[in-house]
């Protein structure tokens, strides 16, 4: 005896069609989110590069008039507008700088440290500079 | 008994509204997500690219001999020598004209080069060069038109030698 034609789907059919659907755009939502997020990353890492350029010329010009005051600017997580003391964050805005210096007063030499992160959390993203800075004999630096 | 119905209620008519309108606002963000990553991650090459070009600027300023640095009152110019053989002096100038002659060029040795074309930045507006007299330090701050999106801002702050 012939079955009879059988139109549509049926529930099983439908259950595993939306079921390897949602896997598909499960997947394919992963990774243009991961992708979303590693643009992000690396367009703030640039971002965060060329602030710490700015900020190590910035040292650059304390340690040759005020070598022995390097210490005094130490900052933590300030924006690039307080760290210059300018009206604007130079286009850097959401970026933020953290600096140490270390004096090494047996070698007469300073190490100065520079983070820059972004981001919040407990471990932000960010790039670090380290620079040393040599004192001379009449008391500016190298 | 049923009889043969043709054409669809008002019932599977509003369900399949509802559901396709769902649909279509759960779908929208996602479409747009590839042009969004594509303009980050331009945004990300051209100010490699500005940085990059603005890099024999900051060479030039850290090799100029003391106190031969001199500017223009708009800041839209400077103009200095450099230590070498025989110093050369280059000029930096902000040319604003419309087209594709507008931008800030170098000259020296009589040629001049083109660093950074499509600046925002007018003659009328914050000037491109800004001198700190207090810590020696000379900023360059000019606006670059993108293809898309918002105008991208490069500085750069280099401190003159002593």
């Amino acid at each position: 005896m012939k079955r009879a034609k059988e139109l549509g789907f049926t529930a099983l059919e439908t259950v595993l069609a939306v079921a390897i659907l949602s896997i598909v755009g499960l997947v394919i939502s992963e990774v243009f989110t991961r992708t979303n997020r590693m643009a992000e990353n690396s367009r703030q890492s640039e971002r965060a590069v060329a602030l710490g350029d700015m900020v190590l010329e910035q040292y650059n010009a304390y340690a040759s008039q005020r070598y022995d005051l390097l210490p005094s600017y130490n900052s933590t997580k300030v924006r690039p507008r307080d760290f210059f003391r300018s009206d604007d964050d130079f286009g850097y805005g959401g970026l933020s700088i953290t600096t140490f210096a270390e004096p090494d007063l047996e070698n007469s030499l300073t190490q100065v440290t520079v983070k820059v992160s972004w981001g919040g959390g407990l471990f932000p993203p960010s790039v670090s500079f380290t620079k040393i800075y040599v004192q001379r004999m009449n008391g500016d630096a190298l | 008994m049923l009889s043969n119905r043709r054409g669809i209620t008002l019932v599977e008519i509003l369900l399949f509204s509802s559901i396709s309108i769902g649909l279509s606002f759960w779908l929208v963000p996602w479409l747009s997500k590839p042009s969004r990553i594509q303009q980050k991650m331009q945004a990300t090459l051209e100010q490699q690219k500005a940085l990059r070009a603005t890099d024999i600027f900051v060479n030039d300023i850290k090799q100029t001999l003391p106190g031969q640095l001199t500017f223009d009152p708009a800041g839209q110019s400077l103009t200095l020598e450099i230590a070498g053989e025989s110093p050369l002096q280059v000029r930096y100038i902000y040319q604003a004209s419309p087209g594709p002659q507008d931008g800030l060029y170098r000259i020296a040795n009589g040629s001049s080069t083109v660093l950074l074309s499509g600046l925002v930045t007018s003659a009328s507006s914050a000037p491109l060069f800004r001198y700190d007299s207090e810590l020696r330090i000379l900023t360059l701050d000019v606006l670059l038109k993108m293809v898309s999106g918002p105008p991208l801002r490069v500085v750069r702050r280099v401190a003159l030698a002593n």
